[in-house]
């Protein structure tokens, strides 16, 4: 009974926040005929493009290559905002916070919030082609794996956050240079490029090496657009953990400080 | 149970040094000295501050400009850090630093007031109730519907002041108290500040204003340049203040 009504309490809070995160998505939209609609449809016309423009290969069907460039750039939009997204969320939104009784590691939690929103609302769309396009990848078992690939992206984004924050803090120049790497690694990422295309030259080099290949690979094999493969989740993971322990100890080392820089 | 306990406690505010750092030195007339480090200028806002605050307190802050009563506040609602010492807070603070803080200038009234109804825990079946009682509390009309940032000061204090009501904290922390917009406020608004002072276990208040603080507090903090320069009752601590006050105000100047 216990344990139920923690759940219980969890849950009406993560409703809650998602709340907040509806509010003010809709407000951002205000004055619009179509309003929180844009936010999707604004992704599924860009990934449109990308996949009618940048499709090289005639091994992968149009509509396949369509989904799988319309989720990566979905799950792109997350990593990007986790990282560009993160830059003085101390220094200009701890304030407000306090003022609707929230912590630091609550301010952290409501923007996670507010991505992860945007995120599923991006989702959904695909999940209504994927019916249209593709209805036997919906009963696939792969789809069982969306409850760990949410728990790794939660956490990632949680400490990639954290970790943003204090670099930008401790040396300003990175907010620019975040900023730039982010649009430089989208081209450089298989967001709308095939990955399993490309065996050698500089692209293979990117794959192999580039960790965010392999985040990018893990909600194409949730939603059956990329077969099962071990391999990405286990490079995700480590990465993950990594920047989950960068994070900690950030967190842990500056929190007698950080709210007094200005 | 609700307390506030500072012990020894030192806080400063760092930021980046930009371009020639000499003329930061500068002493004025208000604000703690500012020491350069070696990327950082840093500004020691509180020295050595203790303060014991139990259920039934009722503080005051006075001092002038820059003595630190914001900062010391800003420390028992936990937005700053003590650099040394402890600090140890029980219970759930609700800060109001300033007018509209935590609002967003452009969402509306409705909008503001359903997100601080979710912020603040009202439970989703009354968000509702809770929204049309700020509305007509507030008297906006068509303008609670309007961004906030049309709104005009007063449009504004009339909003604030009827999100007091949602306020759910045991240790109330305000750093100078909400006037009200018009006479027309006047009662509504003092019944709400007493309903919400009755509510909270500890209240800690800044003001200028001595009305103000006779009114509603029995212990006053004076702090001067970071430090607690005298503590006690209100008309204690002014007897002291009072004079050192006079004293820096500048000699008229004769025709």
């Amino acid at each position: 009974m216990a344990i139920w009504k923690s759940i219980r309490a969890s849950l009406s809070g993560l409703v809650r926040f998602f709340h907040i995160s509806y509010i003010e998505a809709k407000a951002e939209q205000q004055g619009t005929y179509l309003g929180i609609l844009w936010l999707p449809l604004s992704s599924l016309l860009f990934a449109a493009m990308l996949a009618l423009v940048f499709r090289q290969s005639e091994t992968m069907p149009l509509a396949d290559f369509f989904l799988y460039v319309f989720i990566g750039y979905v799950f792109w939009g997350f990593i990007a905002d986790s990282i560009s997204g993160s830059t003085d969320v101390v220094q200009s939104r701890f304030e407000f916070a306090v003022h609707n009784n929230l912590s630091l590691p609550g301010l952290f939690g409501k923007l996670l919030i507010d991505r992860l929103f945007l995120f599923f609302l991006n989702l959904s769309p695909l999940l209504i082609l994927l019916l249209l396009l593709a209805p036997g990848r919906l009963s696939s078992p792969a789809l069982a794996l969306f409850f760990p690939f949410l728990a790794l992206i939660v956490l990632t984004s949680l400490g990639t956050a954290y970790l943003v924050n204090m670099l930008t803090v401790f040396f300003p120049d990175l907010k620019n240079a975040l900023k730039m790497g982010t649009r430089f690694m989208f081209f450089v990422s298989p967001v709308f490029w095939s990955a399993a295309d490309t065996t050698s030259g500089p692209r293979a080099l990117l794959v192999q090496y580039n960790p965010i290949a392999y985040f990018l690979s893990l909600p194409r094999q949730v939603f059956g657009i990329e077969p099962l493969d071990p391999r990405p989740w286990l490079v995700a993971a480590v990465v993950s953990a990594i920047l989950c322990l960068a994070g900690y100890l950030a967190y842990q080392r500056s929190q007698a400080f950080v709210r007094n820089l200005k | 149970m609700a307390s506030i306990g500072i012990d020894n406690a030192s806080v400063s505010y760092f930021l980046r040094k930009k371009g020639a750092t000499a003329k930061s030195m500068e002493r004025g007339a208000v604000g703690a000295a500012i020491a350069i480090g070696r990327r950082y200028l840093e500004i020691a806002a509180l020295r050595n501050i203790t303060l014991s605050l139990r259920d039934g307190d009722r503080v005051g802050l006075v001092g002038i400009n820059g003595s630190g009563k914001s900062t010391l506040l800003k420390l028992c609602a936990g937005a700053l850090s003590a650099q040394t010492g402890t600090v140890r807070i029980e219970g759930r603070a609700s800060p109001q630093f300033a007018l509209g803080s935590g609002l967003k200038p452009s969402l509306s009234g409705r909008q503001n007031t359903e997100l601080k109804c979710l912020y603040l825990g009202v439970p989703q079946g009354a968000i509702a109730r809770h929204v049309e009682e700020v509305k007509e509390m507030s008297g906006l009309g068509g303008y609670f519907e309007l961004p906030m940032q049309s709104y005009s000061a007063g449009m504004r204090s009339r909003l604030v002041i009827s999100l007091l009501r949602l306020v759910r904290g045991e240790i109330l922390i305000m750093d100078e108290w909400i006037n009200a917009a018009d006479p027309t406020l006047s009662a509504a608004v003092g019944g709400l500040q007493a309903q919400l002072i009755e509510k909270s276990k500890i209240l800690l208040l800044a003001s200028h204003s001595r009305r103000v603080l006779e009114e509603w507090v029995d212990t006053l903090v004076w702090l001067d340049q970071g430090e607690i320069r005298a503590q006690g009752k209100v008309e204690e601590v002014y007897a002291e203040y009072q004079p050192w006050m006079d004293a820096r105000k500048p000699a008229k100047r004769r025709p």
